[in-house]
């Protein structure tokens, strides 16, 4: 009872949230609504029993990657001035786009809810999202997938380092 | 296993190597690593691990398509010694990158996990994105970065989503345990197992430019540096295609009856667009952009006849294809290097200011088209042979009409280079320009010859 009251409330939260990120004017506004958005779904995630997958959640998005956007959209000097306008007919474009997947994934998702309930039942039980399980799935069944991430970083670093270094005699 | 290893010891071993005097050194190293990594593959050295446990698996079908992505890798990383290229990324962190890429091909055709699937993907676009955007000054550089990065990103997201929505159903990420699932829950329609998959569909769909996916793939491939193209229409299109093919026939063979109208509807609509767009284009590395398009659709038609045979097919029509496109790049860069640009009148009298450089192109634009004696005739004739016996009369017979528009514009670098009179005076091709055609070119002509075999190994 308890639980379904908070998931309610922050499912309330989340879409209002997300819906404001999209109709605020002002970017900054849209940043910092995308934070609530994030501590939302990290409130979903502990009812999900993933502790740990929430605080991470926390401290890298809400945290690390939004001071990013907002420097970003500082340094940028971003606002309602120099935000592209689109034609109608994009829009509208768009809105039947977005549309039609909103209404794939509610007909799909709507019927899933009562046959799948049951085996998702399972993520509930107590030790699953503990740093400890975590770490032994991690370090354990998806060694390889683990390791080979280091490539991608590696690979971003790279390229973050060549494209925004300056060349001799700038 | 060692395969892995191997490319992205190399990787880093390219990077280290801009300390201090080894930047000459860079490419011999890269060419070097590449080969013996081949050799490795070849020899099926180490390639299965207690490591690899469920995450990836080498099978026929992974060993054969990793050959070829390591063969097309050398070969665009051989093209790396010319200096003549306008990119602001130094040869040493474009080699690194490639290389990266490069594995991330490899994990894509040899997964057997989704995560795997996942990083593959990922290892194999984040360089491309940083690539695309090479040169850093031009205004279609930047634009090809972002316009490739943001809509890559999207295409990611759908893939993530459907993965997760697929785990959600099947409560794995194995392909074979999502095979089992499928098989003993063959109700027609589970909302969130198909929803999955679709998502899954569209996120690779966008991989291999497929429509109504490939808006991006003309605009990236013409604001980036040509070596950059080459490699995104070979070696990306070659491994996006064999991870396509691998999941579907091998995770989502049971719900075939889900996918195979949808992957119908895309082949038909890519072959449409573009061969019809191509013939519209009068810059040549629009043309290839709209070709490799057109040539998506001919792929998905593999992919649509899963079944016996189906794979070598794939490969044989994606080594026509591939080998084939990074002639007409090489050219591209030849005549670029020259002084061309690269419009179809660059072209012009080609045949007469170098006429080896001419006959290869004419042989990659006949291949293309499908002309018997060369290696496209037997992709599109094992490719059509194999949907026809699994009935999709229709499908093929669109795929024949849209062969003959292709002959359409595939003609005309051939006839820009033989009946058009000279654009400059005859220039000589590097060493490395001339090697990597002469190899490309025989593998087009001689890959007539590995169909059979082709066919008894896979």
């Amino acid at each position: 009872m308890m639980s379904s009251i908070l998931f309610y409330g922050l499912s309330t939260l989340l879409f209002a949230a997300a819906l404001l990120v999209i109709l605020s004017r002002n970017p900054i506004h849209s940043a910092l609504w995308l934070v609530t958005a994030f501590f939302a779904v990290a409130g979903h995630y502990v009812l999900l029993n993933a502790q740990f997958l929430a605080a991470v959640h926390v401290i890298v998005y809400a945290g690390a990657i939004m001071v990013l956007f907002l420097f970003t959209i500082m340094l940028l000097n971003l606002n309602k001035e120099t935000e592209p306008q689109h034609s109608l007919l994009v829009k509208l474009a768009g809105l039947v786009a977005g549309g039609m997947l909103l209404v794939v994934m509610v007909g799909a998702l709507r019927r899933s809810s009562a046959e799948t309930a049951s085996d998702l039942a399972t993520v509930h039980s107590g030790t699953v999202g503990l740093v400890e399980t975590l770490g032994k799935v991690l370090f354990r069944d998806f060694l390889l997938p683990f390791e080979l991430s280091s490539i991608l970083f590696l690979a971003a670093l790279v390229g973050a380092v060549v494209l925004g270094k300056k060349e001799l005699g700038e | 296993m060692s395969l892995y290893l191997i490319l992205s010891i190399l990787g880093a071993l390219v990077l280290l190597s801009s300390l201090g005097r080894g930047k000459r050194l860079v490419v011999p190293l890269a060419i070097a690593g590449l080969l013996g990594a081949l050799a490795v593959t070849g020899m099926g050295l180490g390639l299965d691990h207690p490591l690899l446990k469920g995450m990836a698996e080498f099978d026929r079908y992974a060993v054969l398509f990793s050959c070829l992505l390591l063969v097309l890798g050398t070969l665009v990383v051989l093209l790396l010694t010319n200096p003549n290229e306008r990119s602001d990324i130094p040869r040493v962190e474009m080699a690194a990158l490639l290389l990266f890429s490069l594995t991330g091909g490899i994990m894509m055709a040899s997964f057997a996990h989704l995560v795997m699937l996942f990083l593959g993907v990922e290892i194999l676009s984040i360089p491309l994105y940083i690539l695309a955007g090479a040169r850093k000054r031009e205004r279609a550089g930047n634009e090809a970065a972002l316009k490739y990065f943001i809509t890559g990103s999207f295409a990611t997201g759908f893939l993530l989503f459907g993965i997760a929505l697929i785990y959600g159903a099947t409560g794995s990420f194995s392909t074979r345990a999502i095979a089992a699932w499928a098989e003993a829950n063959p109700a027609v329609f589970t909302p969130m197992f198909h929803l999955g998959l679709l998502l899954m569909l569209v996120g690779l769909a966008f991989k291999i430019s497929a429509a109504p996916f490939h808006f991006w793939a003309p605009d990236v491939y013409e604001g980036s540096p040509s070596i950059v193209t080459s490699f995104m229409s070979t070696v990306v299109k070659v491994a996006a295609i064999a991870a396509f093919y691998r999941l579907f026939s091998e995770a989502f063979p049971a719900a075939a009856d889900a996918w195979s109208w949808v992957i119908a509807a895309v082949a038909a609509l890519t072959l449409a667009v573009g061969n019809l767009g191509a013939l519209a284009q009068r810059s040549f590395k629009r043309l290839m952009a709209y070709s490799g398009i057109s040539h998506a659709g001919f792929l998905l038609l593999a992919l649509l006849s899963v079944g016996p045979g189906s794979a070598g097919a794939l490969w044989i029509y994606a080594a026509a294809y591939s080998f084939a496109t990074l002639i007409a790049f090489v050219s591209l860069l030849a005549v670029e290097a020259a002084g061309g640009g690269e419009s179809l009148e660059a072209l012009s009298g080609l045949g007469r200011r170098n006429p080896f450089l001419g006959v290869c192109l004419t042989i990659s634009m006949l291949s293309l088209i499908g002309v018997p004696p060369l290696a496209g005739f037997f992709g599109k004739l094992f490719v059509f042979g194999n949907a026809v016996s699994q009935r999709h009369v229709v499908l093929v017979v669109f795929a024949v009409v849209m062969s003959a528009v292709g002959m359409a514009y595939y003609m005309r670098p051939i006839i820009q280079t033989w009946l058009r009179p000279p654009a400059g005076s005859p220039f000589q091709l590097s060493t490395s320009q001339a090697w990597v055609l002469g190899i490309a070119t025989a593998f087009v002509v001689l890959l007539a010859a590995a169909p059979v075999w082709v066919m008894r190994f896979l």
